[in-house]
């Protein structure tokens, strides 16, 4: 693969500038300034004596990943019920259409307050607010679901239609959650 | 049909006690019902019961509708 005419470019100013610093500086090695053997010289960067801040670069095996080597999810681990609804109605060239469709804002409205209720129920009955928190995304998350629908209607030239478009999932789901805080009542005795 | 749907309420609704009591039991927790007092426990079961209102209507709410067409629909092919 030969080197492109901008690659040669940049190349040339880069040892251009390159010169220019070393006219500039004495060469100075990193061992002076620190006790670890690296071939930096002209005021290059060096990563381990450098202490100002610096953009990470995918390239160099020395640079640590910004957000480390283990991203600790636990601690932000929450309930993540990704339900989506893409719902799309085109009327075109049409008259007397009547739409009617589901409700779903009322349906993650009570989902929410279902899971509020769990995670109340579980903080008061258990002493360990840790181990309480714990335990509520513990079972938030075996019943997470991800749920995508996508429901488009398409009506064109068209008189006297009526559309009635149902979001059946948003109701399984609330579904579950209720079940999930009876089991927690009725453990307690309260149902 | 509404039968087959029943028992498949009572399926779900053991096997998610069964995840709710094992995930207790994997933190070594057992629910305390004497850490909430008189007054919490009739207010826990008002929310619960009015909760499991509004889930239900939302379920029924949906069933009735598609009943209602087919009524509908039968209506107007007679």
């Amino acid at each position: 693969m030969g080197m492109s005419s901008y690659d040669k470019k940049r190349l040339l100013m880069l040892e251009r500038r390159n010169d220019e610093r070393c006219q500039d500086q004495e060469p100075v090695t990193c061992e002076d300034k620190c006790d670890h053997s690296c071939d930096h010289h002209c005021g290059d960067h060096c990563n381990v004596c450098d202490q100002g801040p610096q953009q990470w670069n995918a390239l160099d095996p020395t640079m640590d990943f910004p957000f480390g080597n283990s991203i600790d999810q636990d601690a932000e681990a929450e309930l993540k019920n990704v339900q989506k609804s893409f719902e799309s109605i085109v009327i075109k060239d049409s008259c007397d259409v009547d739409v009617r469709t589901t409700d779903t804002q009322l349906a993650v409205n009570i989902q929410v307050a279902i899971q509020v209720a769990i995670a109340l129920i579980i903080s008061i009955s258990i002493a360990d607010s840790e181990r309480a928190n714990s335990i509520t995304q513990d079972i938030e998350a075996q019943l997470k679901s991800a749920q995508v629908n996508k429901q488009q209607t398409y009506i064109e030239n068209s008189r006297n239609v009526t559309v009635a478009t149902d979001d059946s999932d948003v109701a399984v789901n609330v579904q579950v959650a209720i079940q999930v805080l009876i089991a927690l009542v009725v453990r307690l005795g309260i149902l | 049909m509404s039968n087959n749907n029943e028992d498949f309420q009572n399926i779900s609704g053991r096997i998610i006690d069964m995840i709710v009591g094992s995930t207790l039991k994997k933190h070594g927790v057992k629910l305390d019902p004497s850490r909430i007092d008189p007054e919490q426990r009739e207010e826990i079961k008002k929310i619960v019961e009015d909760l499991r209102k509004s889930a239900d209507s939302l379920t029924k709410k949906t069933s009735e509708e598609d009943n209602n067409e087919e009524d509908n629909k039968d209506e107007t092919n007679k």
